[in-house]
């Protein structure tokens, strides 16, 4: 017998699906559980499994048709099988569950077996003309049978709200508990006091206070204030860990020199960011102020929280000053015995996370600066250099930009010379 | 093979057994005495029998305030025992009938444990899934010279046809309390020594009160800062010795005496390990679980508050769970009925138990003295009282004194038991004139909404 395949319920509050994709067409095989289509629904995108297993004889509604939960969507035929075509939008039996992946919700509730729900004729006409689930519909009749009233009423209103005692539900609300999160013990699945209490217990509340307050308000109002775009590049940086290696033994006798990887990308940067003033810049009013100094923040990572202490006029130090003075830096931020002039000023930020072991990230920009450069670690990789398959120090770089200042071509042109500054470190001298 | 043995047929092992047997199990109830237990026999029923007939008595002699001038020619004690007996008897008979109907087999003897399986009676061995002991509880005489020789105990008292010239009452729980009211009224001499803990001590302030100012209404001679310390025979009376503020004898006729303690004594229970608690009552988990797997304890065996109701749901949960469900007993949920003048009912915790857990407090409290039935009906002695939580309105502990009391506590286990708010329960409607709106106004005031008490700011210290 065909099998019509309908729009499925994922979740409590799903009512209509758009197709926005076929993976197979009229006359193609399908097996039963095989990917058939995707739906769009206003919180996910999910692929449906096909119920059954034939020839997909018809496809009914096509990609970008929006319908109900239960229309017909397509016909899968048995070998042989000629059914009659389905004209216009139709009803069918709801698949529930049937995704590939359902949300959060959906699973949550009880897929697969369809369990016998009571229910009057009446009512399951009247939802089978409606395409509503009778197992969502809450039965007032005797032993909780469901009747026609009960089925146009949840056509009308919706799902009905969980069951919940007064004093849960006013624990709930000054708790600020989403009570349709919380499972009910209660008589019948009511929530109690218990179920709030069990429900407060699995999150523990840490008031938003000092440095994460001050963190959080200024991540927020970067992203609510600015157009960010973050552009990506891989960096063989084999001449950087050269050079690197090559201060460090210049200097070995001496203990107070000490080089990092992030010195030399300061050093880079700082010389890249005289070249592109646009980078170095802050949009504040109608005006976009190009800074002439380069004060690069160094962001630290403290346990309370982040902390960019500046160091000033980059552009203007050798590495070994650099090299010196974000040392100390750094070391300060851990103290806690950062003066106020070492954490303002900044121009442009630098965000390493080599030390995480992480490639790459979008970083967020310090609102006004214009751009930020995240780091990523260093690691050796095979890759082709000169024609052939070698060994080398890789690195990942992004670069989060603030697209009203400048577009895109002169913010990678930058990223691109940072780049080259790092991948042949002698250029940073032309 | 039974699903369940229950081990005693007072309230509690009643209830289990039919609720067990309601789940399908296959069910014995032994009783070594008489069905019915404390409760039918010797308690709850006979005394409200005899308290019955002291309000009459009381409702008579006061009726003149209602234009009835009448005079009580006789009273007949014997046709208050008979129709206490008669009352004891139609429920044994009833619960026996109902028993059988339910298809739980009564056998009749003495039960000991053998094993956590198996229980002997009279030489005959039962074996049993599941345990359920109901064994209730018995007299416990206080350790005083010369005490239990003097003692009345209550069985007497329900059984007497002659009141006594004198009593003196030893203790200040509801049992003494309803004695004193009993005796009083049938024109005995009373002296109430409560002990050092005062009348009452598990209640609330509120009642505590109340009930204290309706005992020396009724003229019962208490003496509050005195506690008895021997009892000595002397001319056909005894002579009670009381210590306090100054050394004091009384020479009553008889000392009555009725506290109690759990029935766990000859039934094996230490030999397969069953645990007390420290009131010397079986230990039991919120699932009514003994320390022994598949052995359950209910009522007053368990200790604690040691009422007929509480052992009567007990029996439910723990029938239940014996067949296989798991639900926990709400303890906090047990109501007190206290039959003095006033009466009292009660659930939850008191005021200064609220305090001690350090809950901010929003407290509801409604005198009678303004509800419109209890000015008709001149019964203005009471209050409702309603310990909230300020911060979510939850419904701590109500405790109502007054006429109606242990009626009007029902609707406040209801209301907790559905967690209904003090705020919910300001917004019911009840019929008017009863004593149920003064519950409803108390729940108000909680709220801060008083409609018929003067404004708050002016009542507030």
């Amino acid at each position: 017998m065909a099998i019509n395949v309908t729009m499925p319920k994922w979740g409590l509050t799903m009512k209509e699906g758009k197709v926005t994709r076929w993976y197979k067409s009229e006359g193609d095989p399908v097996h039963k559980g095989e990917d058939l289509f995707e739906v769009e629904t206003e919180k996910i995108t999910n692929r449906a499994e096909s119920p059954g297993s034939g020839t997909l004889f018809q496809i009914v509604v096509p990609v970008g048709t929006t319908v109900p939960v239960g229309t017909i969507l397509a016909v899968i035929a048995e070998p042989g099988e000629q059914p009659e075509r389905v004209e216009g939008i139709q009803v069918g039996e709801v698949m529930e569950g049937a995704g590939a992946s359902a949300e959060g919700r959906a699973a949550a509730e009880e897929p697969g077996e369809k369990k016998f729900v009571p229910a009057s004729p009446a009512a399951r006409r009247l939802a089978k003309e409606l395409g509503i689930d009778l197992g969502l519909v809450q039965g007032t009749g005797p032993d909780g049978r469901i009747t026609e009233t009960d089925v146009r009423r949840y056509h009308e209103e919706g799902p009905a709200a969980p069951k919940i005692t007064p004093l849960a539900e006013e624990m709930a609300k000054q708790e600020g508990l989403d009570i349709s999160t919380i499972t009910g013990t209660g008589e019948g699945g009511k929530i109690t006091r218990e179920d709030v209490e069990r429900a407060l217990e699995r999150t523990t509340s840490i008031p938003l206070t000092g440095m994460r307050k001050t963190i959080a308000d200024n991540m927020y109002a970067s992203l609510q204030s600015t157009a960010q775009v973050t552009v990506f590049t891989e960096v063989d940086v084999t001449e950087m860990v050269r050079l690197r290696d090559l201060v460090q033994e210049e200097h070995k006798k001496d203990d107070t020199v000490k080089v990092s990887f992030n010195d030399i990308i300061i050093l880079a940067t700082s010389r890249a960011l005289k070249r592109f003033p646009m980078m170095n810049s802050a949009l504040i009013g109608d005006e976009i102020l190009l800074h002439d100094a380069v004060n690069i923040g160094i962001a630290v990572s403290l346990r309370e929280g982040l902390i960019v202490p500046v160091l000033h006029d980059a552009d203007k130090k050798g590495l070994l000053q650099i090299a010196d003075e974000s040392r100390e830096l750094a070391q300060k931020a851990r103290e806690g015995t950062l003066a106020v002039d070492d954490v303002t000023g900044g121009t442009f930020t630098i965000s390493n996370v080599s030390m995480l072991e992480v490639d790459g990230f979008t970083p967020i920009l310090r609102s006004p600066e214009t751009g930020i450069l995240g780091v990523g670690r260093v690691k050796e990789k095979p890759v082709v250099y000169d024609g052939e398959i070698a060994i080398r120090s890789m690195m990942f770089l992004s670069l989060t930009f603030d697209h009203r200042v400048l577009d895109g071509t002169p913010a990678m042109a930058f990223l691109e010379t940072v780049a080259r500054y790092l991948q042949h470190p002698a250029l940073m001298m032309a | 093979m039974y699903d369940v043995v229950v081990i005693g047929g007072g309230p509690g092992g009643y209830a289990a057994a039919i609720r067990a047997s309601q789940l399908e199990g296959k069910v014995a109830l032994v009783e070594a005495a008489e069905m019915g237990g404390t409760c039918v026999n010797r308690g709850c029923i006979p005394t409200k029998v005899w308290l019955r007939a002291a309000y009459l008595l009381h409702q008579i002699r006061k009726a003149d305030e209602f234009g009835i001038n009448a005079s009580v020619e006789e009273v007949d004690l014997k046709a208050i025992v008979t129709r206490k007996n008669g009352v004891a008897g139609d429920i044994r008979m009833g619960m026996e009938g109902l028993l059988g109907n339910n298809g739980v087999e009564l056998i009749r003897g003495r039960a000991v444990l053998k094993s956590p399986r198996e229980v002997t009676v009279e030489g005959s061995i039962l074996e049993a899934e599941k345990i359920i002991l109901a064994t209730g509880s018995c007299l416990n005489v206080p350790d005083l010279p010369g005490l239990e020789e003097a003692a009345l105990t209550t069985d007497q008292v329900l059984e007497m046809t002659k009141v006594p010239s004198s009593v003196l009452i030893y203790g200040s729980g509801p049992i003494e309390l309803e004695m004193a009211t009993l005796l009083k009224t049938f024109a005995c001499k009373v002296y109430l020594v409560p002990g050092p803990d005062g009348l009452l001590p598990r209640e609330d302030r509120t009642p505590r009160q109340w009930v204290t100012k309706g005992l020396k209404q009724q003229g019962v001679e208490l003496l509050r800062h005195f506690n008895l310390e021997s009892v000595q025979k002397s001319k056909g009376q005894y002579r009670a010795n009381l210590s306090g503020p100054e050394d004091r004898t009384l020479n009553v006729e008889r000392v009555l005496v009725s506290s109690r303690k759990p029935n766990i004594a000859h039934m094996g229970l230490e030999k397969i390990g069953v645990r007390l608690n420290e009131n010397g009552g079986i230990r039991v988990n919120k699932m009514l679980e003994t320390s022994v797997e598949g052995i359950f304890a209910i009522g007053d065996a368990t200790g604690g508050w040691m009422l007929a109701h509480a052992s009567s749901s007990m029996g439910v949960t723990a029938a239940e769970n014996a067949m296989g469900k798991k639900s926990n007993f709400a303890f906090h949920l047990i109501p007190r009925g206290i039959w003095t003048v006033p009466e009292v009912g009660a659930v939850g915790i008191t005021e200064k138990e609220a305090k001690k857990k350090g809950i901010d407090l929003k407290i509801g409290d409604f005198p009678y003295s303004i509800d419109g039935l209890a000015m008709a009906r001149n019964e203005m002695e009471g209050s409702v009282k309603i310990i909230s939580d300020a911060r979510y309105g939850e419904i701590l502990g109500v405790h109502i004194v007054g006429a109606c009391a242990t009626e009007l506590i029902g609707e406040a286990v209801l209301a907790m038991q559905l967690e209904c708010t003090a705020r919910e329960l300001a917004r019911s409607i009840r019929a008017h004139p009863t004593f149920s709106e003064a519950v409803v106004d108390a729940a108000r005031d909680a709220s801060n909404w008083a409609l018929y008490l003067p404004k708050r700011s002016c009542m507030d210290e």
